[in-house]
């Protein structure tokens, strides 16, 4: 296991008291916090904005620059005055109407590496408060990244941000890791009896676990993402452009259809939080209309919403859209986002395990898993593994056996990447697989072009 | 994927103009199953889906009432607020009984799918038929709009209940199925 040396004596690069910094920046928001922990610390927006106004009172001004003795912001600092997530979000909506926001990461890759800079630098400091020398940290990175973005990472980790070391893990192993660990601790809890069980894992029980596909629905895009024994097949990764951003953009344009009195200014917000409070999957979209024909009372239902600008209170009710919203993912020809042509979720990932080995077929089809917040809609599971048992039932030559297909959900889901690599920095093998300052000032940024998931010392 | 019609296959219904003549069930307390019933079903959800492809005879007419339907919904869309449930019957019995083009004729907006009729008594026929298909459709959304109608025309109740059109119906009226209107 790797030693640093930070002041007198060996430290090792994980203890209880010097934590990895666990940091997942998607296209919609990015999660951060301390290894070891179960939930990230902070989920916010992945967005930098204006800082806040001049015309602001002093303090809250200063809390902006706060390393310049309070001072505000001027024009020879507007560099450092910035603010991320909900602030810049805050501090965009009460500005003028022009303010720029600036969204550094698109459809999971980062496209403005200035800004995601600025982004980590915000959140090291500002929001975690930790001193990056004395930690290691974990960065994600989405399928298919080009080793120049691996390279980029360790360049402004190690050299901005002199961080003890780094470790960029790829999003679906992670979420896999996350849904194997939740799954084995529910398995160990079952079973306390035996008490062989050891509690650090062989490469080989945790390799046989890394096998299967994980559907990473996120704001910007969705990713489908087979993995077999801890690699990542990636010929055959396949993105949608249906994600979150799609489901809120209908329900948008259902009110908009309908004529609700949103005010314009809140619309995106109040669809957000209409989709995150009150949409569900329904198995058939056809009966569903029918059972709202039949009993509207149980179904529809009235808003009460608080428009901060005026004061005053608006209605808005909800109908269709509660099921019509999430069916998107299947049956994108309803969204106006998707190219017409996009295959349904459950076809996407039929065509992405068709394009496996065969002999990886089975094993991929009974281990899918969801990670990502748009995965938490009440039943989505269950119709994804319908429409996948009607798609592979069709195929099917009389005699053969059916294909088990199994959709995982469990309670990490929503975080299910941070959570993973929550996990993979407790591991006492992360000592060995992590890249550390002293292998960086050796070797160069090429040395994190490779990152193990696990390495038998 | 969009829905299609039940009656795309060999049904052994009489084709006018490549157009199953499918017997409308009596108007009356219980409709049965026919095209008119099936449009009015598949209406919502199918006029969210941008392509269709057809399958069938049943598949056509399905989509000219699903266009009709449309139609008729903008027809009430005009009036600002919603008419109650009296004038919209009227509204609708009238937009009905309109002068609608055939298969063949200008305005038509299926054009090229259904065959135009070859002589004088199947241009009957398939006029017969649609207006008979179309005044079904008004009276039947009249009871999807604004509820069934009221056993005992109760002044208050029944005026309250049937004044405007259920917006969640109204909120179709925007949008143009395979970007055809009639």
């Amino acid at each position: 296991m790797a030693q640093l040396q930070l002041g007198p004596g060996p430290v090792p690069i994980w203890s209880a008291t010097r934590p990895a910094v666990v940091m997942d920046c998607g296209t919609g928001f990015s999660k951060i916090g301390f290894a070891g922990n179960a939930e990230p610390s902070f989920v916010i927006p992945t967005v930098l904005g204006p800082g806040t106004p001049s015309t602001v009172a002093g303090p809250a001004s200063a809390s902006a620059t706060a390393g310049l003795g309070g001072r505000p912001g001027g024009p020879l600092l507007s560099d450092l005055d910035f603010t991320i997530g909900e602030d810049a979000l805050a501090a965009a909506t009460a500005g003028s109407a022009g303010a720029d926001l600036t969204w550094p990461v698109r459809r999971g890759v980062v496209g403005d590496w200035d800004a995601m800079e600025r982004f980590w630098q915000r959140s090291l400091f500002h929001y975690l408060r930790v001193d990056p020398e004395e930690h290691c940290v974990v960065v994600t990175e989405p399928p298919l990244n080009p080793p120049e973005a691996r390279e980029a990472m360790a360049e402004i980790m190690f050299e901005t941000f002199n961080v003890a070391g780094l470790y960029v893990g790829v999003q679906a192993v992670l979420a896999l890791y996350a849904g194997w660990a939740s799954a084995d601790r529910a398995a160990k809890a079952a079973s306390a009896a035996s008490a062989s069980a050891a509690s650090a894992p062989s490469a080989a029980a945790v390799s046989a676990h890394l096998t299967g596909t994980v559907v990473d629905v996120g704001e910007g895009v969705t990713h489908i993402i087979p993995v077999v024994d801890g690699y990542v097949l990636g010929g055959a990764i396949k993105s949608l452009p249906v994600a979150g951003r799609a489901v809120t953009g209908f329900v948008q344009q259902m009110l908009r259809d309908r004529g609700e009195p949103v005010p314009p200014e809140m619309s995106l917000e109040v669809c957000r939080r209409i989709k995150e409070g009150h949409c569900y999957v329904a198995p058939d979209m056809l009966r569903e209309f029918g059972r709202y024909d039949r009993d509207p009372a149980k179904y529809l239902r009235s808003l009460s919403l608080a428009n901060p600008r005026t004061g005053q209170d608006f209605q808005v009710e909800l109908g269709y859209e509660r099921f019509l919203a999430p069916e998107v993912f299947f049956s994108p020809g309803i969204s106006g986002v998707a190219p017409p042509g996009t295959p349904s979720l459950a076809r996407a990932v039929d065509d992405v395990i068709q394009a496996c080995p065969i002999d990886t077929r089975r094993a991929l089809y009974g281990n899918v898993v969801l990670s990502g917040g748009s995965t938490m809609f009440k039943n989505f599971g269950r119709r994804l593994a319908a429409d996948m048992t009607a798609a592979t039932g069709r195929r099917l030559q009389p005699g053969a056996t059916a294909i088990e297909i199994a959709v995982r959900s469990h309670a990490m889901q929503r975080f299910a990447v941070w959570f993973g690599g929550s996990l993979m920095a407790c591991d006492p093998a992360f000592g060995s697989v992590c890249h550390t300052r002293e292998q960086y000032q050796e070797y160069g940024p090429s040395i994190c072009r490779t990152n193990y998931v696990f390495r038998d010392a | 994927m969009a829905y299609h019609s039940h009656f795309n296959g060999d049904t052994g219904f009489k084709l006018c103009c490549g157009v199953p003549l499918v017997p409308l069930s009596p108007a009356g307390a219980e409709s049965g199953f026919d095209p008119v019933e099936e449009a009015i079903e598949l209406f919502r959800p199918n006029s969210l889906f941008k392509n269709f492809e057809f399958r069938g005879p049943g598949d056509k007419l399905l989509v000219y009432l699903i266009i009709f339907i449309n139609s008729c919904l903008r027809r009430l869309a005009e009036r600002k607020p919603g008419p109650p449930r009296e004038e919209a019957r009227q509204l609708l019995y009238a937009h009905a009984h309109d002068r609608f083009a055939l298969p063949g004729q200008a305005g038509f907006p299926l054009s090229g799918l259904f065959t135009t009729p070859t002589s004088r008594e199947e241009e009957e026929t398939i006029r017969t038929y649609l207006r008979q298909c179309r005044e079904e459709v008004g009276r039947r959304l009249l009871d999807r709009l604004y509820g069934p109608a009221a056993a005992v025309p109760a002044a208050a109740a029944a005026a309250v209940g049937a004044a405007a059109p259920n917006k969640h119906w109204m909120a179709f009226a925007n949008r143009r199925f395979l970007d055809r209107t009639m």
